[in-house]
Order: structure tokens, then C-alpha cells, then sequence
């Protein structure tokens, strides 16, 4: 190899070197090339996610706000505690009759009545035994877009208004039944999860008993939070000479 | 036609043999440059990616029908319940063994009061958040639920400074 070619070969190693040099210094160059789903991901992150969260938060809250509503609801005999019986009370306990005038409560008019305050805006119903609830069209806004959603919600309650109406059915029995010697009539007739004042410690009816406060355990074994649903109300078992009617 | 004498065929081939050489040089340079790149942008994508499915698994998990109401219902009770903290984690376990993902390896849930790690504590450790959820219990306080996934890339060094294995 001549002077030149000598000159020539180490050239070529020194660009190579600097080739390399400026290869390892710009590595992290930025290509302006936006990466795929960015734009997607970042919508699930920042609009989607969050209503999903609020929607699983509002699950929760109207499966508690129902299930005590259910309690509250049962342990008032079916009344909005706000709005008693048109029958009247015994012991703070509503009556479902007054003689011959019946006040048998329209339960799920009841408890809609009482969750309204509590869920505004919702539209709601129970079916079965889901407590359906229909809200209004929100929206979750972000930098790269808005997300519009329905509220809504449906909750297995485990329980079922519909035993309202056995309960009214087997309360209309024992009113047409016991007529005479209620007390014994009613220690022989009444139901088993019929009790009379404590669905724990049952005392003893009094014989000269008319108006009597029933606590009714749950015919279909409803449980709420472990505990069996427990309706109290009261029966007036005392004969009245005036035609029947219904007040609601 | 143009005559080309010894030297000239040289200088020909020379120049030829330089194109070539520094047009290969170029070729690997672009690549490297624009592999890192999108490398780069591929990582991102897929930990977004991750993050996204480690939301959707953690929504569905509380929202799996149990007999209390949902897995949610009964994080809420087990907080007052002690007693449901077991059917809670017997819950749990059922549900990461029928997930199999591994972006779902473990739970933590922060009480208001305490802090009670339910799966596989031991492995934890080695594990990394990938999403949160607040609920809420009746006072209104804040219970974090947690999700814990295989060890994220970008912990690992952190994590395991003498380069211990997972």
C-alpha cells in the first residue's frame, strides 16, 4: 500500500468512527411518528374509565340506599314513615284496618316515594327482585374528548316487594276468621312467621285484645344483610257496623 | 465511449465501493434511529395498553355477583364484618385463578383504619400496582382497592438493585 492508500485506509476508519459517535449521541432522535391507540387509550383512561368508576359507585350506593329503604320500608308496615296510615296508629305502629276500612299500603308506590329524595333525577322501579333505577345523560369531559353516558343502575336486592301482597292476603284471612275469642283464634290460625308485638320474644295475646301489633317475618326467608325482613304493622280486629271501605 | 486508463478503473471502483459502503452505513443508521423510536412508542403503548385492561379487570372483579350482592358489596361489609374478610378472600383467589392474567396477580385493600393485603402477600412485593378504585363505606371514607400485576419493566431496577429474579 502506497503513502495514499495508507492516508486513504485510516479516512475511512475515522468516519466510520464518527459515524458511529454520531449514531450512539442521537439515538433517542424523535421521528414525530405518533405511536398507535394513544388517542383510544387515553380516551379509556380520561373519559370511559372514569364513568365506569362512577357508575360502579352508584351501584353500590343504591344497592345500600335499597336494602335499608326495604328494612325501614317493612319495619313501618309498608308505610312512608312520614306519611302514616289514613287507618291510624297503635303504639307508633300503623294499622293496616280500622274495622271495617281497610289501609293495606301500595308498598312499591311507598318506597319509590322514599328513594325520589335520595336519587333525584332517577326514574325508578322493581322488578322481581332488582331495584331498577334510569337517570339522566351525563357526560365526562377531557382534552381529547367527551364521553356522554346514561346513570343507571340495577341492584339485586335478594328481596321482593310482591310479599306485600301475600302478607295482605293472609291479614285479610285472619280479619275474616277471627271474629270471636281473637286471641285464641289468632294462637291457633295465624301463620308460623306471624308473631304477635316481637318477632323474638312472642308474649302472650291478651284476651280482652281488638287492635293487635303483628311483627310478620319475611314469608319467602328474604334476608337483608343476614338479617330476615320483619314487617310490623297492626291489625284492628274490633267489629264495626259501618259498610266497609277502602282508604289508601 | 469513454476510455478509462488503469488509475481512472481505480478511482472508479473506488468511488463505487464507497457509495455502497456509506449507503449501507446509512440504511443501518435510519433503522437503528427509527426502531429506537418506535420501540419506544411500542412501550408506552402497550403499558397504556396494560393500564386499560388492568381497569377493566379490577371494574369487573367488583362487580362480580356474589351472594352478598357484588365482590364491591362485600369489601364494603367486610370492613365491619370481619367475618366476611375470609369469604372475601376465599372470593379473591377464586376469581385470579379463573382470570389466569397476569396483569390480575393480587388485591390490596386500604380500610379507612387498616390495611389488609388479601392475595399472596408474600408475593407482592414483586408485584406492581397497575389501578386503584375508591369506594366508599356508610361514613362516606374512602376504602382503595388495589390491583396488583406482574412486576412492571420499568420497576424492576428499582425494585431488584442487585438484579435478584422474580
Amino acid at each position: 500500500m502506497n503513502k495514499r492508500g495508507a492516508l486513504l485506509h485510516w479516512i475511512l476508519f475515522g468516519i466510520i468512527g464518527a459515524v458511529a459517535l454520531f449514531y450512539t449521541l442521537t439515538a433517542d432522535v424523535e421521528t414525530n411518528v405518533a405511536a398507535k391507540g394513544i388517542w383510544s387509550l387515553s380516551f379509556l383512561e380520561q373519559n370511559y374509565y372514569p364513568a365506569q368508576r362512577e357508575s360502579l359507585l352508584l351501584q353500590l350506593k343504591a344497592a345500600n340506599m335499597g336494602k335499608i329503604m326495604a328494612q325501614e320500608l317493612a319495619a313501618d308496615g309498608g308505610f312512608d314513615p312520614r306519611e302514616k296510615s289514613g287507618c291510624g296508629n297503635i303504639d307508633g305502629v300503623p294499622l293496616w284496618n280500622k274495622a271495617e276500612t281497610i289501609c293495606f299500603p301500595n308498598a312499591v308506590e311507598n318506597a319509590q316515594q322514599l328513594l325520589r329524595p335520595q336519587l333525584p333525577g332517577f326514574e325508578i322501579n322493581f322488578e322481581k327482585n332488582f331495584f331498577i333505577g334510569k337517570g339522566v345523560i351525563k357526560n365526562i369531559p377531557s382534552d381529547i374528548g367527551t364521553y356522554f353516558y346514561r346513570e343507571e343502575f340495577v341492584v339485586d336486592l335478594g328481596y321482593s316487594f310482591s310479599e306485600y301482597n301475600q302478607i295482605k292476603q293472609e291479614a285479610q284471612s285472619l280479619l275474616a276468621i277471627c271474629t270471636e275469642n281473637i286471641a285464641a283464634c289468632l294462637k291457633e290460625k295465624k301463620p308460623k312467621h306471624w308473631h304477635y308485638l316481637s318477632c323474638q320474644n312472642e308474649p302472650v295475646i291478651p284476651a280482652d285484645a281488638q287492635e293487635i301489633v303483628f311483627c310478620v317475618e319475611s314469608p319467602g326467608g328474604y334476608k337483608i344483610d343476614d338479617k330476615v325482613v320483619q314487617y310490623y304493622f297492626g291489625l284492628d280486629f274490633s267489629e264495626d257496623t259501618e259498610e266497609p271501605a277502602l282508604v289508601s | 465511449m469513454i476510455r478509462i486508463n488503469k488509475r481512472g478503473l481505480v478511482h472508479h471502483w473506488a468511488d463505487l465501493v464507497f457509495t455502497v459502503f456509506f449507503g449501507l452505513l446509512l440504511f443501518f443508521f435510519l433503522n437503528g434511529v427509527l426502531q429506537g423510536s418506535v420501540k419506544a412508542q411500542e412501550k408506552t403503548s402497550l403499558e397504556m395498553l396494560n393500564q386499560a385492561q388492568a381497569q377493566e379487570l379490577l371494574l369487573t372483579y367488583l362487580r362480580t355477583p356474589v351472594e352478598e350482592g357484588t365482590i364491591s358489596d362485600l369489601i364494603v361489609r367486610a370492613e365491619q364484618q370481619p367475618e366476611h374478610q375470609a369469604k372475601l378472600q376465599q372470593r379473591t383467589k377464586k376469581f385470579v385463578q379463573n382470570a389466569g392474567n397476569r396483569l390480575f396477580q393480587g388485591i390490596v385493600i386500604n380500610y379507612p383504619q387498616d390495611e389488609i393485603p388479601l392475595l399472596f402477600p408474600e408475593y407482592l412485593q414483586k408485584l406492581s400496582a397497575y389501578a386503584t378504585i375508591s369506594l366508599y363505606n356508610s361514613q362516606n371514607q374512602e376504602i382503595k382497592v388495589t390491583l396488583y400485576g406482574e412486576l412492571k419493566a420499568s420497576e424492576y431496577s428499582s425494585r431488584f438493585p442487585s438484579g435478584g429474579g422474580v
